[in-house]
């Protein structure tokens, strides 16, 4: 899966899971704020993410990451390691 | 799972922080990392009992209290924070299905699944059986409070 199709994947899954538009996830913007999360439907992201890409997400990994951007980037060097 | 209980009875409040009468579980049979078993015979005076039956909110506090089992085992093998159980606040309940609701005198036995967990919050997946007969099914967040 190559940069575009990864990205395309995450938006589509986090957009559907948190009713929110696509347009809305860019790689800049934080991923709190965007889909309204809190430290409970955290979670509920990092579960997505962990069964769409067959990866594990630790606490201290999801705290570092705060933009779509950095979710992008960690999600290529995990799915590649 | 052990054939043969791990905890049971008074032991039972080394891995909950519950106590009479919202003890809802009354045995762990353990598992392994990511999975535990809890059982509860459920008995005509339990709290949550009606028309002899276990009603919807008895059976998720089954399950809240098999989730905080498996927590409190896991810190107790791992000896992580003393070993001692932790207060637990469901974060919330989904996809629940009750296909019926269990008789008095009747064993529960619910399997937790882990499917992820992020600091202290645990996202399980829920079976709960009678004998073979699937009686629920849930998905369950589980915060647990450690300070």
């Amino acid at each position: 899966m190559d940069k575009n199709e990864l990205i395309k994947k995450v938006n589509s899954a986090l957009a559907e899971e948190f009713e929110v538009e696509e347009s809305d996830i860019t790689p800049e913007a934080n991923i709190k704020q965007t889909l309204s999360l809190d430290s409970l439907s955290l979670v509920d992201m990092v579960a997505l993410i962990e069964e769409n890409f067959g990866i594990k997400i630790t606490g201290q990994e999801v705290a570092q990451i705060l933009t779509f951007g950095a979710l992008y980037d960690f999600i290529e060097t995990k799915t590649k390691g | 799972m052990n054939k043969e209980p791990l905890y049971q009875g008074e032991k039972i409040k080394d891995l909950i922080p519950q106590r009479e009468p919202m003890m809802m579980i009354d045995s762990y049979y353990g598992g392994n990392g990511n999975e535990g078993v809890a059982g509860l015979t459920i008995k005509d005076n339990n709290i949550f009992c009606e028309n002899g039956m276990l009603h919807e909110p008895g059976i998720v506090e089954h399950v809240a209290q098999t989730a905080a089992a498996f927590n409190g085992y896991n810190n107790r093998i791992s000896a992580q924070n003393g070993g001692e159980p932790h207060i637990g606040y469901i974060g919330d309940v989904k996809n629940c299905i009750i296909n019926r609701l269990p008789n008095v005198g009747e064993t529960i036995i619910t399997h937790i699944t882990l499917i992820t967990r992020v600091l202290n919050v645990g996202l399980m997946t829920a079976e709960t059986k009678v004998n073979d007969e699937v009686i629920a099914t849930c998905q369950i967040k589980l915060f647990e409070k450690t300070d």
